[in-house]
Order: structure tokens, then sequence, then C-alpha cells
């Protein structure tokens, strides 16, 4: 997995590349925590994205719990077909799409 | 033998540099030697033949007789007149007085102008018969090699005045008795020797020098014994005029070998030195380095061997060296000091992780007793067969299966999967497990189970664990399934006789996404010869080694290839393919099935 951080002045956006597994998942949660107390619009860009494990859509959930608890938003833009596939089947898709 | 070794590379180093100093010192030794030696020698031979020459001039008249004996030297060898007055009738004659012992010019004029030439020949035959008694005497006194007088007139070039007999001392020349070991030229003989401007001669003759001066000569002098000389030649100076020279004459051969001896003693005595300073140097070197080095070395060997680091640290206590060999020392101390604790550490922490697989061992078998594993699972019930396995990624899991009777119509199937895997996704799985069977044991509808479980979960879920859950209650007289799905993969249903196609059900969140979830049921028939396969994400996402999925085609694919079969073998020939299709990659989620079907 690689991302990468763009920062505007009303949001944030972190490109991800790759895969969001097991392996993987610590890095993106410790990255998105940092960048989440800078800003109240965290967006995730997934045109990159190949595939989130159910350890990803965990981090995706902590987010989304984090950025609200704070009145901002969290959300996924340019989602792949297989990533809103395994997003709808977990049920998640209702609030991160 | 390592030690050894740099001890005969130290020592050939410190011979080498010794040996190369040594020579060059010889040479410096030899140079300033010789030096030191000739002009001590020349400083004792210009004093000494100094004294011979004021001798020679307090001769009076001496200055006269020079210039006189070139034509008359046979007269006055002839004349030998003991009772010679002539000197005294010339002083009373003159009035010459005591100016007779201090002013030969005075003395010179008188002779000249005054004296008949018989009284010339008698003066001069006195004079000559002093000069020869003097010269004996001093040569002989001195004990220099030869001594002589020779004219330094360019016209009476090699004319001799007197060469001074050798008897061996001055002892024997006062004996009387005793012939001379060597007979001296005498007045009017000839020797041949160079005096152009490069010879002492020359330089004297010429007026160049009024000093004594040095030449070494090589070839026949006149008679004398030896062919290499060591001269000095001493000008005897009248009214401007360089009459004479007195000579001292070496053999060169005798004198350089005293001096070449003197210098062996001293070289002798330096190496002997240097022999002394090399010993000392290689004895300080063994007791600094090479020693320490080797009780070093051996507390090394002895420690790789035995590993016993309090008896390597007193071995290296011994070791005084108060140098870098020193600090090395306490460096390798203080090593297997930390090595020691380092393994013990080591140890511990094999030990530590024993337990904890161990641990996990006995945690993996207790997860796997929660699940049914005994098969048939309900002996006494003929209508259904049911057939599940799991297989986790680790030690423990996240996934689970279950199915138990709610009654005895109702028989409730469960697949889960805990996002995350390993020991949390293990915890959170038992406590799913357990609330979905309770709440389901209650008999209430499997929404209303679900419902109720994320509530629980969602009271203290910090780490936003959750977990996907397909449930239904199967109403086993008539083949229908009241369902949920919160979150997982769709299943796979069989019509009997038909083929496995996934069935898009209705999806819910997973349980534990969010409080307050509401999820909907929904209803499917099961048909008598029909199946349900049940399965997590652990199956069509099993990677190979290209990192390609398995696939849901891939799947359905397999499964309908034995459709014919009954759930265990089903799942059995499932389980094969994933194997093969896997093949060397690793397992990196948990892999779980579930089939049921009715007969």
């Amino acid at each position: 997995m690689k991302t990468t951080v763009q920062k505007k002045s009303s949001s944030i956006i972190v490109a991800v590349e790759g895969r969001i597994d097991t392996t993987t998942a610590r890095q993106l949660q410790q990255q998105i925590n940092t960048l989440a107390a800078e800003t109240s619009h965290l967006i995730l860009d997934c045109t990159e994205l190949e595939y989130v494990s159910s350890a990803g859509i965990r981090v995706l959930l902590a987010a989304h719990k984090t950025m609200s608890q704070k009145n901002g938003t969290f959300s996924l833009t340019k989602v792949s077909s297989e990533v809103k596939d395994i997003l709808e089947i977990t049920g998640f898709s209702e609030i991160l799409l | 033998m390592k030690k050894r070794k740099l001890m005969i590379q130290v020592s050939a180093l410190l011979v080498a540099f010794f040996l190369a100093g040594g020579v060059l010192a010889a040479l410096l030794v030899y140079k300033s030697a010789t030096r030191t030696y000739l002009s001590a020698k020349n400083d004792m031979i210009t004093r000494d033949i100094e004294a011979v020459r004021k001798t020679t001039i307090s001769n009076s008249g001496i200055n006269w007789f020079f210039d006189f004996a070139y034509d008359h030297y046979d007269e006055i060898k002839a004349s030998v007149d003991l009772e010679n007055n002539a000197w005294s009738d010339l002083i009373e004659r003159e009035n010459l007085g005591d100016s007779i012992y201090y002013d030969p010019e005075v003395v010179y004029n008188a002779i000249e102008k005054s004296s008949s030439y018989e009284e010339k020949v008698k003066i001069a035959s006195s004079i000559y018969s002093t000069l020869k008694y003097q010269m004996d005497y001093d040569s002989n006194s001195y004990g220099y090699g030869n001594m002589f007088l020779i004219s330094a007139d360019s016209e009476h070039s090699g004319f001799v005045y007197y060469q001074a007999d050798d008897y061996g001392g001055v002892d024997g020349l006062t004996d009387g008795e005793s012939e001379p070991f060597y007979v001296g030229m005498k007045l009017g003989d000839r020797l041949d020797l160079d005096s152009d401007e490069s010879t002492a001669l020359g330089k004297i003759s010429l007026g160049k020098s009024d000093q004594t001066e040095f030449e070494i000569y090589t070839g026949q002098i006149g008679d004398l014994k030896y062919q290499s000389h060591y001269m000095a030649f001493c000008p005897i100076v009248f009214k401007g005029r360089t009459q004479a020279a007195l000579v001292i004459d070496y053999n060169w051969n005798e004198f350089r070998e005293s001096l070449i001896n003197s210098i062996l003693i001293m070289l002798v005595l330096m190496f002997a030195g240097i022999i002394v300073i090399c010993g000392i140097i290689i004895l300080q070197l063994r007791r600094i380095a090479v020693k320490p080095l080797a009780q070093l070395q051996g507390a090394v060997k002895e420690y790789s061997r035995s590993k016993d680091s309090a008896r390597a640290v007193d071995i290296i206590g011994r070791i005084k060296a108060k140098n870098e060999i020193g600090v090395l020392a306490d460096d390798v101390s203080a090593l297997a000091v930390e090595i020691d604790s380092y393994m013990k550490e080591n140890m511990k922490l094999v030990g530590e992780r024993e337990r904890v697989a161990a641990e996990m061992e006995l945690a993996a078998k207790l997860q796997a007793d929660m699940l049914p594993s005994v098969y048939p699972a309900f002996p006494d019930r003929q209508e259904f067969d049911v057939y599940a396995t799991m297989t986790p990624a680790k030690e423990v899991g996240g996934d689970f299966y279950d199915f138990f009777l709610v009654d005895n119509d109702h028989l409730a199937l469960a697949i889960a999967d805990v996002s995350g895997k390993g020991i949390p996704a293990a915890l959170f799985m038992m406590m799913s497990k357990i609330l979905i069977q309770n709440f389901a044991m209650m008999g209430l509808p499997p929404a209303t189970v679900l419902e109720k479980t994320n509530e629980i979960i969602c009271r203290n879920n910090e780490e936003e664990m959750f977990v996907t859950v397909w449930f239904g209650i199967m109403e086993i007289s008539t083949g229908r399934i009241t369902a949920v799905n919160a979150g997982h993969e769709f299943p796979i249903i069989r019509t009997a006789g038909g083929d496995y196609e996934i069935l898009k059900d209705k999806h819910g969140m997973a349980v534990g996404g969010m409080p307050g979830l509401r999820y909907k049921e929904y209803e499917i028939q099961l048909e008598k010869g029909g199946a349900l396969f049940l399965y997590t994400d652990g199956l069509p996402e099993a990677q190979n080694t290209d990192e390609e999925m398995f696939g849901m085609n891939r799947l359905v694919e397999v499964l309908n290839k034995h459709k014919d079969k009954m759930p265990v073998d089903v799942l059995a020939e499932v389980r094969n393919e994933v194997n093969s299709y896997v093949g060397e990659a690793e397992q990196f989620d948990d892999l779980t099935m579930l089939e049921i079907t009715l007969i």
C-alpha cells in the first residue's frame, strides 16, 4: 500500500494505492489519525485502491467515527466496483459511500 | 602460534631498523671519527713541529747556513775541526754580544761581511753539527716516523739539509754506543718531491701558506722505507722568504691502521649498545603486548569453550597491560558478561515464547472445541445433513460457524467473520458466537438476535471491531429458512437436481458497525435434495503465488462439479481445489465453510 497526501485549505485528500489488508491497516490508521486532527473534511481517493479486507474496513469505520465525533466528514471517492462490492456485502456502503 | 609470529615480525622489523641505523651511524662515525682523529693528530703534530722549528731556528746562523750550504755542502761535511774558534773570533771582531741569540739578521750580515771563506766553512760546519744533534734528539724524543729539513727554494728543489737518524728513541741516542736503526739523508742529498702549487710543499715554497701543511702522498720518497706517507710541512721563513721546510713524515698505512682500530672499537661498542637496546625493546614488547595478548587469547579460547564468563573475567582481570590491549581486555571482559546476560535473557525469551506457544495451542484447541465438530452432528435426525470446517490462518481465528437446534423443528445456522485476525479476533469471535447462540436459544427471530447482539457489542467497542454474520433459522419440516445477512458474503443455494447459484440476498451492516442497527429478514426455501452453502471471504479471496484470487466463479464451478455429493465430501473437494490453487502461497485469511442439505 502507498499513500499520497494532498492538503487543501478546507480538506485533506489521501490517495491510496494498492491493498488495505491486515499488514497495511495499522499504517493507514496511524496516518488517518494524524491527519484527522488537522482537518474536518477527510477524503479518501480510491482510484488506485485494489482491495479492502475486513481489517481495512475497520480502519475506514474508525475514521468515519472519529470525523463524525468532531462534526466533520469522512468520505470515499472514485471507488472501484471491486471495492464497492466489498463495502456493499459488509453493509458499510451506506455510511462510507 | 600467532603471538610468536607477532614477536618474530616485530623483532625482524626492529633488527632491520637498527641494522640500517647502525650502518648509517657507522658511516657517520667513521667520517666524524676520521676527522676528529686527524684534527687531533694534526693539532698535536702542529704543536710538536712548531716546537722543533723553534729549536731549529734557535741555532744561531741557521738562516745564513741554509743559503751557504747549497754550494758548499761537501766542504762543510769534510770540515772536522774540533778546535773550532771561528764563532768566538767573529763575535769578538764584530762585537755581537748577546744579539747572536736573538737577531738572526744581524748574525747573517755579520757572517757574510767579515768572515773569510775558511771561517765561513768552519762556522757552517759548527751550525751543521748543532743541527744534526738537535734533530736527532727531537726526532727520537717525539717518536715520529721521519723528520727532515729540506730546501723550500724553488731553485734548489729537493736539496736536503738533514734527516734525523733513527735510534728507536731518545735513550738509544743518548747511550752513545748503539748504532742507529736507520741512517737518514745527509747535507747535500737529493729528495724527489713534487713542489707544484697543488702540493703542501708547493704552497709553502710559493709563500702561499706560512702555516704547517698536511698531505697524504703515495710513492717512494728518497730512500724512505715505506710508500704511503702522511706528511706535515712546516715553513721556516727568513726576511719574508721561505728558506726551508721542516718535515715530519709518517707511514700512512700504520697511521690509518691505528685510526681504523679506534673506529672499530667505537663501532663494536655501538653495535653492542644496539643489541642491548633491541633486546630491551623486545623484552618490553613481550611484557606489554605479546604476553597480555596471549593471555587475552587464552581467555577468549577458554570462554568460547566453557562459556563461563566469571572465569573469563577472572583470567582477563589478571592482565595488567595499561595500554590499548588493556582496554581491549576490559572490553572483551565486558563483552563476555554482556553475552552471558544476553544468553540468559534469550533463554528467558525462548521459555516465554514456548509458554506463549503452548497457551496458543491450548487456545486454538479451546476455540476449535467451541465449534460443533462431532459428526454426524445430529445422529438421530435423518431429515438433514450438515457439515462445516474452519481453518484459521494463524493459531486462532476470527471466523466461526455454528449450528444448533433451537427446538425440535428449528435448526439455527450461523457463519461469521470477525474483522482482523489472531487473538483479538478470536476473543471477539467467542463473544459474538455466545451472544448469538444465547439470543437464538431464547426463541427470538434472527433479525432480533443480531440486533440485540449488535447492541451489546456496540456498548464497549472502542476498537471498532465488527463481525459479518449470516444467520438463519430453518424450519426442518418445511425447509423454510428465515435469514439475516449482516454484511456477510452471499450464500450459495442449490435446488433439488439444479445447479448451485449465488443468492444475492438483502444486506445489512456488519454487527458492531454502529449502535441501533435494524436488520431485515428474508425467507428462502431449501428443497429436499437441495443444499445451502455458506462460507467466509477467506474462500473466494484465497490467493495463489501470483496474488490472484480464487474467485466466486471458480467456487461455483467446483461446487457444481460435485453437486451430487454429501456436504462432508463437497467441503473436502472445495478444500482440495483451493489447496491446489493456492499452492505454496501463504494462507492470509481464515477459511470457513458450511453446507446443509435436506434429505
